[in-house]
């Protein structure tokens, strides 16, 4: 099975939420997570990798921008849509209550090229909400631990 | 092979691509407006049907088209769909084709106004009169759509 973590944006919150998942301690120095705020990465569109759970899951995190329950319909039917099995792809939405200013932040620095000031704003607005990203872990995780 | 025309509502130009990749309308002239209002789910979709890949039909080479509205999703959506046909290890079976880019005003006005706002009477000569208008450009994109198509086939 493959699991994506969705989120507004796939290299802030839903980044973090996937690297927890997979099994890595919540740290504060959570920006030195490989693709924390990489715009590179979030402007390509495609599923970051991110590695394997302890049942060889694939785990990535993906950023759909503005609407996260209608880019989780079109993935699950796209999957059944390509004759794989509906339980091969797992979409877990993950949601923080500022993560349409974490958007709008992408979006700027991706079209005024900047970098640095992206990086560090997008830290400060995750360091607040990483308690609530890692209780939303540990319920995915019993949640996909009563499903296996 | 899969091939997905999206748009922000999956009503007006992704359906009128598909129409045109299937032959469903010709392509040496525009459109009446009988022969667009003719076209499965033209300007006939609910708020409901975003994020639905709906099935249009089979193309002479046996590809099946699809349509879906995206909302406001950016060009990159068309990478977040093959991404996911990569993940199933079915890259080479899948294209998004984007077709916002061939959306004049007049369609924009007259969808919103037709499928938003629901007063159709009112938005739907406006969008008719738009899609006509688009006809030339949406061919354009469905024939390298199709080139894409046939050059995926022989890399395969």
């Amino acid at each position: 099975m493959k699991i994506i973590f969705l989120g507004t944006t796939g290299v802030h919150h839903a980044l973090i939420a996937a690297y927890l998942y997979i099994g890595n301690k919540l740290e504060s120095n959570f920006q030195k997570y490989p693709g924390f705020a990489d715009l590179d990465k979030e402007a390509s569109g495609y599923p970051i990798f991110l590695g394997s759970d302890k049942s060889e899951n694939m785990v990535y995190a993906l950023g759909c921008e503005t609407d996260i329950s209608l880019v989780k319909k079109a993935i699950e039917q796209l999957t059944v849509i390509m004759g794989s099995q509906s339980d091969e792809i797992k979409v877990v939405p993950i949601s923080i209550p500022d993560e349409r200013i974490l958007l709008t932040l992408t979006r700027i620095a991706s079209i005024t090229n900047a970098g640095n000031w992206h990086f560090w704003a997008s830290g400060f607005i995750i360091k607040r909400y990483l308690s609530k990203i890692a209780a939303r872990v540990k319920e995915i995780q019993n949640e996909l631990t009563g499903q296996n | 092979m899969i091939i997905i025309y999206h748009c922000y509502g999956g009503s007006h130009s992704s359906v009128t691509a598909a129409a045109i990749h299937l032959g469903l309308i010709g392509k040496d002239k525009p459109p009446t407006n009988e022969e667009l209002m003719a076209i499965p789910y033209f300007d006939n979709t609910t708020d409901n049907d975003f994020g639905s890949i709906r099935f249009i039909g089979f193309d002479e080479y046996n590809n099946s088209v699809f349509v879906m509205g995206k909302k406001s999703q950016a060009d990159r959506f068309s990478h977040v769909l093959m991404g996911i046909g990569e993940l199933l290890g079915k890259k080479e079976e899948i294209l998004a084709v984007n077709t916002m880019g061939r959306v004049n005003w007049s369609m924009k006005l007259g969808g919103f106004t037709s499928r938003r706002v629901g007063l159709a009477f009112l938005g739907r000569p406006l969008l008719l009169k738009g899609t006509t208008k688009a006809f030339w450009d949406l061919v354009s994109l469905v024939e390298m759509t199709r080139l894409k198509i046939l050059n995926k086939v022989k890399t395969q």
